[in-house]
């Protein structure tokens, strides 16, 4: 009892203080302003926000350089650092399955493609079940690529522009003057792709992994999506699998340079590649080079 | 000086079940209204206090004292709910932000309530000992659930049944406690924070389970119908949340729809807080939005009126047991006139025998003034937490 009683009194005494001390700003909330910074997904979306927001702010990824961020899982560590973030942008349609198990709060969380919802495409194959009362239900869903459609990224930069006007109101002239101008960009991104990939009608094209429904249904180039990895020897009966497949001309869209044994397959096969990035995690700044890049490769083909 | 004490001191321990009564009943009858006013002022201010920090709450149409005492002190048996996506349209009105809250379920008499990491930063809730809840299945306890249920953080708490005779209702889960909250000497001290998810796992929106597609399900596989599998009920469930079973729990449909049991909204500024109360007002009716504060300022004047009318009564009866004492008194010095003569025979002045006589008197007052003071002390500082004792068990 004497514990408690003397706690309170501590309490008490502390508050008062508190109270005597404070003042209009109080030390916490000075941090807070210097402390302040966006969490994105994946690449494009750090890109678009650090292009819109300026250097004042940073703009952290969480994923570890060379993992895929669709794939990622946050560690709990990641979590706490999530929850300190003043935005989070997330990409939509599925990108990030772990959202449904953190805690975060949701005046944090900015999905970007929601605007254009009705544009995600839905996946098939999903395995749905049922047990118990609550009847069928599928775990997931919709491809999630989104931003290999630029007109869709430029929804996505519309998103986080919007998002980052509200939260820091004082620097929405400079923010809108940063849209316009990355707008333009993505726009040009659109065109470049569009031009790029007219020629590559006389191809069949294969897709190393089915990331590419955006990209695809944007320009035009359907294609038959397989699961390889660049830097894994693919089993003969992928190899197979691949052969098998009846066209003129082929033509292998990569995420990343494969290996030399696997171009040198393919090359014995006649089949021509190219590597298209969609570039999901790479260094911050250098996501509209590598889509000005994969322009110029798809262009090359010609 | 000394005999005469010394007497008087005789006499009192010869009386001193007759005194005794007397002192106890002058004690209670005037302790109780400085009580009575000490723990309907505290409480009046723990309850102002809350209220004034959380001016509006959010909730579905009802009674506004219900929603007011549930979003603000976790106490509340309605089952009346919001859908989960009201939190995105408060925020789209751009006036405030939303916290969720959901406190349907509780662990023993301790309520869970489901929330958002920004209800700590809110209500400015400090950790003692741990870290903020991040994954599913944990939660977070006040200082109060911490000392009464003796957890620590590593422990566990297992969610209480709604009801024993619903054997197909909602299984408990149990949680891992990850963080003690330091005291806050309010509700939040005796409330266990989950994520909002958590609640609707608690409540059987979303579970985890084991993989349905491989081949050690075989025997719990009833049919498959092109994609859709169909399971018997001898799926194991998980009724906790692991790290190595997290990646299997899932909701049902869109968790925009899942409930929620209030919202509390935090404006901007002053002139978005006005413009919120005239949207919530003006245009929704599928919505209330309460001024709690007024809300708890109107139960509080009810409060109030009854402790006056208590204390009238008190008053009252503090009359009749002082004419009671009077006459007890009088009675006792009529009692002691032979001890009067006696003492005056053997030599005794008047100013002796008077101080002798008014012993009795000054002491019973005295004595009863003096645990009246002491007791009243101990109200202030142990009436809340004891009442709210004596009300739990």
């Amino acid at each position: 009892m004497q514990l408690r009683l003397s706690t309170i009194l501590f309490t008490a005494l502390f508050c008062g203080l508190l109270t005597a001390c404070g003042g209009d700003s109080t030390p916490s909330q000075q941090e807070r302003k210097t402390d302040s910074f966006i969490v994105a997904v994946n690449s494009p979306l750090q890109y678009f926000a650090q292009r819109l927001i300026g250097h004042e702010f940073e703009v952290r990824m969480l994923t570890p350089a060379g993992t895929d961020p669709a794939q990622w899982q946050p560690d709990i560590e990641d979590i706490l650092e999530l929850q300190q973030a003043e935005l989070i942008l997330l990409n939509g349609a599925g990108y990030s399955d772990w959202l449904n198990k953190v805690s975060l709060s949701e005046s944090q969380l900015v999905v970007t493609s929601v605007a254009a919802n009705d544009e995600w495409i839905q996946l098939e194959g999903q395995v749905s079940h049922s047990h118990g009362p609550q009847g069928e239900h599928a775990h997931s869903g919709y491809a999630f690529t989104t931003w290999m459609d630029m007109n869709l990224a430029q929804v996505q930069a519309k998103a986080v522009a919007k998002a980052l006007q509200i939260q820091w109101p004082e620097k929405q002239a400079d923010i809108e003057g940063n849209l316009a101008s990355l707008l333009d960009e993505l726009a040009a991104l659109d065109r470049g792709y569009a031009d790029a990939t007219t020629s590559l009608t006389k191809y069949q094209i294969v897709y190393s992994h089915p990331v590419y429904q955006y990209f695809s249904r944007r320009y035009g180039i359907p294609g038959i999506s397989l699961h390889w990895e660049p830097d894994v020897m693919p089993s003969d009966e992928q190899w197979r699998e691949l052969g098998g497949i009846e066209a003129d001309r082929t033509l292998f869209i990569w995420e990343a340079h494969p290996s030399s044994e696997i171009i040198e397959r393919m090359g014995e096969m006649g089949i021509e590649f190219v590597v298209v990035d969609p570039a999901a995690n790479i260094e911050i700044g250098r996501w509209i080079s590598v889509q000005r890049e994969n322009i110029a490769k798809l262009a090359a083909q010609k | 000086m000394r005999d005469t004490l010394y007497l008087s001191l005789q006499y009192i321990r010869h009386h001193r079940v007759k005194l005794l009564v007397l002192t106890f009943a002058i004690t209670l009858v005037s302790w109780l209204p400085m009580a009575i006013q000490s723990i309907v002022e505290q409480t009046a201010v723990q309850l102002l206090e809350r209220a004034q920090k959380t001016p509006l709450v959010i909730g579905s149409p009802g009674s506004p004292l219900e929603l007011s005492l549930g979003s603000l002190y976790f106490n509340s048996k309605t089952s009346s709910t919001l859908p989960y996506s009201e939190i995105s349209t408060l925020e789209q009105t751009g006036y405030a932000r939303a916290i969720p809250l959901h406190y349907r379920f509780r662990v023993q008499n301790y309520s869970v309530v489901g929330t958002s990491p920004g209800y700590f930063e809110y209500r400015a809730l400090r950790l003692e000992t741990g870290r903020p809840v991040a994954i599913l299945g944990e939660a977070v306890i006040g200082a109060g659930v911490a000392s009464t249920m003796g957890l620590s953080v590593g422990d566990h708490v297992i969610t209480s049944p709604e009801s024993v005779f619903d054997l197909a209702g909602v299984y408990p889960l149990k949680m891992s406690v990850v963080g003690v909250l330091a005291p806050s000497l309010s509700p939040d001290d005796d409330a266990i924070f989950v994520d909002i998810k958590t609640s609707w796992v608690i409540q059987g929106l979303g579970h985890g389970h084991q993989e349905l597609n491989n081949h050690e399900s075989l025997g719990q596989i009833l049919k498959r119908e092109g994609d859709n599998i169909v399971a018997n009920a001898s799926v194991r469930q998980f009724n906790e949340v692991t790290r190595e079973n997290l990646n299997s729990f899932h909701f049902h449909g869109d968790t925009a729809n899942n409930p929620i049991s209030a919202i509390i909204p935090i404006p901007h500024s002053e002139k978005s807080a006005a413009l919120l109360l005239g949207h919530y007002l003006e245009e929704r009716d599928d919505v209330q939005i309460v001024r709690s504060r007024q809300i708890i300022a109107d139960l509080l004047g009810t409060v109030f009126t009854v402790r006056d009318y208590i204390i009238v009564g008190i008053g009252l009866i503090a009359v009749a047991t002082g004419f009671v004492a009077l006459l007890v008194f009088y009675l006792s010095l009529r009692l002691r006139k032979g001890e009067r003569y006696t003492l005056a025979r053997i030599g005794a002045s008047n100013l002796q025998i008077q101080v002798m006589m008014a012993t009795e008197v000054i002491t019973v007052l005295l004595v009863s003034a003096l645990l009246s003071f002491c007791l009243t002390l101990i109200t202030r500082h142990y009436g809340i937490t004891l009442m709210q004792q004596l009300l739990l068990s």
